[in-house]
C-alpha cells in the first residue's frame, strides 16, 4: 500500500472511530522539528496545503510529542485562540510513535463543542500506535523498493556495456575461424572454437542478466495489456519445434477450448514460456515427449509444461527458482547453463499477478504449471 | 568492374576490424568512420553503395541522428543504410526515423556472423 493510502485510511478510522467531524494525520520532518499536513477525513479538498508547522508553536502537537495526549474543548474560548482546521471547535491530538520515535500525530474534530474525556483516548491510542507501524512500514517498502529499482537499473546499464565488447569478440573470433585472417592448422581451429563457446556463453549469462534486472526495475518493463494465452504459447512452441525435431522429442500442444485472455506482456509471457519448453527439451532425452497444455482451473488459466525427462531430486526443488541455482542432475545432461532462466520465468510470472508451482520425480519427469489470473474473470 | 563500397561507421575499432576482415575478405571495398559527422564528410566527398551505421556512437553525431542528416540531404538519402547495433529488442529498433526518403533497409545485431553479413550484404546491394 502506498504511503498516502495508509494515512488517508488511518485518517478515516480515526474519524470513524470517535465518531468525529473530521480527521487529521500530520507527519513529522526528519530534524522533528516541523508537521505537515499529510492526510484529512472530513476536511475541505484544500485543507493540508497550508505551509509546514512549527512544533512548537502548535499547543496540540507540542503537548502530544511530548507523550500527553492533547484535548481542546473549544478552541476559540482559549486565549490566546488555539487555530483547528475552519469550522472545528474541539479536537484530541495523540502521538504516532513509531520504533524509532514519533513520526507525527492524529488529530479529530468536532464543530460543536465536544469535552474529549480518557475513554476517548483509550479508544484512538491502539488505533495511533497501529497507524505508527503501518507509517513505518510502508516506509521501509518504499525505501526497499527505490533501492531495488536503482540496484536493477545500474545492472541493466552494467551489463549493455558488457554486451558490447563481449559481441565484438565474438564478431572477430566467427571471422578468424571462417579463415578471413589466414588459414589455421587444426589445432589451432580446436582452441578458437573453445574461446568462441566461452564467449557465447558470457553472451547468455549477460543477456539472462538484463532480463532479471529488467524485470526487476518497473520502468524498463515493456508494456502490459491483455492477450490471448494460447497464441503466445502456440509461437514459442512453433519455434522450439525444429529443435524439438532435431533432438527427437515430441513436443505437442494441446490448447484450451476457450480463450484465455491474461493481462501480461507479449515479450514477458514469451519468455517465461520459451524459458520452461526450452528447458524441458534440455532435460528430456531423444524419444521422450514434452506436452503443452491450456486450461481454465478455478477462474485463472493454467499452462502446463510437462516431460518425460530426468527429474528433478527432491532436495533441489525448494532451490529451483534460486538466482544461478542448477541442479546436479542438469549439470551432467548440459554443461552450459545460467542458472537463472526460472528465476526470470518466477519473477515475470509474479509481476503478472501468478505463480509458477514445479512437481517432478527423478527419472521420470517434470510438470512445471503457470497459472495467471484472468484479464476479464468474469467473461 | 569496381569492387562496391561500404562504409562502416562505427567508434570501436575492433568491431571495424571485424567486419573489415570479412567484407574484404568477399572482395568489397571497405571505409571506416568512427562517428556520424566523419560518415557524412566521407558520404559527401565519395559515395559509398552501402552504409552499415551503429545506432551508439560516441559525439560528434549518433547514429541516430547521423541517419536523420542524411535523409536530410538529396544528395545522400538514396544511399542504402543498415542499422547496427547490440540492442536486439525490434520494439527499440522500429523507434528509428521512417522518412521515406530514407532508406534504412534492416537491423543487424552484434555479434554479426560472417556468413549471415556476407549473404545480407549481398541481398541489400541487390536490393
Amino acid at each position: 500500500m502506498e504511503l498516502d493510502q495508509t494515512l488517508a485510511c488511518l485518517a478515516e478510522r480515526a474519524r470513524m472511530v470517535l465518531q468525529a467531524d473530521s480527521a487529521a494525520v500530520y507527519l513529522l520532518d526528519k530534524s522533528g522539528t516541523y508537521l505537515r499536513g499529510a492526510a484529512s477525513s472530513g476536511l475541505p479538498a484544500d485543507w493540508g496545503l497550508q505551509e509546514s508547522i512549527k512544533v512548537e508553536r502548535s499547543f496540540l502537537n507540542r503537548e502530544a510529542l511530548a507523550g500527553r495526549p492533547a484535548v481542546v474543548t473549544d478552541a476559540h474560548a482559549n486565549q490566546p485562540a488555539i487555530e483547528l482546521p475552519q469550522g472545528c471547535c474541539s479536537a484530541l491530538c495523540v502521538p504516532l510513535v513509531g520504533a524509532d520515535g514519533p513520526v507525527g500525530t492524529l488529530h479529530v474534530y468536532t464543530k460543536s463543542p465536544r469535552c474529549f474525556d480518557q475513554a476517548e483516548v483509550n479508544l484512538l491510542m491502539p488505533l495511533a500506535e497501529l497507524g505508527a507501524v503501518a507509517i513505518t512500514a510502508t516506509r521501509e517498502l518504499l525505501m526497499l523498493k527505490t533501492l531495488e529499482t536503482s540496484k536493477a537499473r545500474f545492472i541493466y546499464s552494467a551489463t549493455h556495456e558488457l554486451r558490447t565488447p563481449v559481441a565484438v569478440a565474438q564478431s572477430l573470433m566467427r571471422g578468424v575461424v571462417k579463415g578471413y585472417a589466414g588459414p589455421l592448422t587444426d589445432k589451432q581451429v580446436h582452441v578458437f572454437d573453445c574461446i568462441n563457446r566461452r564467449l557465447d556463453f558470457l553472451e547468455i549469462l549477460i543477456r539472462d542478466l538484463v532480463n532479471l534486472a529488467a524485470g526487476k526495475a518497473s520502468e524498463l518493463v515493456p508494456e502490459e495489456g491483455p492477450l490471448v494465452l494460447h497464441s503466445c504459447v502456440e509461437q514459442v512452441v512453433l519455434l522450439l519445434q525444429p529443435w524439438a525435431e532435431e533432438k527427437g522429442v515430441i513436443l505437442t500442444c494441446d490448447p484450451c477450448r476457450e480463450e484465455l485472455v491474461v493481462w501480461a506482456s507479449e515479450e514477458g509471457l514469451e519468455r517465461i514460456f520459451t524459458n520452461l519448453v526450452d528447458n524441458a527439451l534440455k532435460y528430456t532425452p531423444s524419444g521422450g515427449r514434452v506436452t503443452v497444455s491450456l486450461s481454465r482451473v478455478e477462474g485463472e488459466a493454467q499452462v502446463q509444461v510437462m516431460d518425460n525427462g530426468i527429474g528433478i531430486p527432491s532436495e533441489s526443488l525448494p532451490h529451483l527458482f534460486e538466482e544461478f541455482y542448477r541442479a546436479p542432475n542438469a549439470r551432467t545432461v548440459e554443461a552450459v547453463g545460467t542458472g537463472l532462466g526460472l528465476t526470470i520465468a518466477k519473477d515475470l510470472a509474479h509481476q503478472y499477478g501468478g505463480r509458477i508451482d514445479v512437481e517432478s520425480t527423478l527419472g521420470q519427469g517434470t510438470t512445471f504449471t503457470v497459472t495467471l489470473p484472468l484479464a476479464w474473470p468474469g467473461s | 568492374m569496381n569492387p562496391k563500397t561500404i562504409l562502416v561507421v562505427d567508434d570501436d575499432p575492433d568491431f571495424v576490424l571485424a567486419v573489415r576482415m570479412v567484407l574484404e575478405g568477399e572482395g568489397y571495398r571497405v571505409e571506416a568512420a568512427a562517428n556520424g559527422a566523419e560518415a557524412l564528410a566521407k558520404m559527401r566527398a565519395s559515395l559509398p553503395d552501402l552504409v552499415l551505421m551503429d545506432v551508439m556512437m560516441a559525439s560528434p553525431l549518433d547514429g541516430y541522428h547521423a541517419t536523420q542528416e542524411i535523409a536530410d540531404d538529396p544528395q545522400l538519402r538514396h544511399v542504402p543504410i543498415v542499422m547496427v547495433s547490440v540492442i536486439e529488442n525490434t520494439r527499440y529498433a522500429s523507434s528509428f526515423p521512417t522518412d521515406q526518403h530514407l532508406a534504412i533497409l534492416d537491423f543487424i545485431a552484434k555479434p554479426i556472423e560472417p556468413e549471415t553479413l556476407v549473404a545480407k550484404v549481398k541481398g541489400w546491394l541487390k536490393s
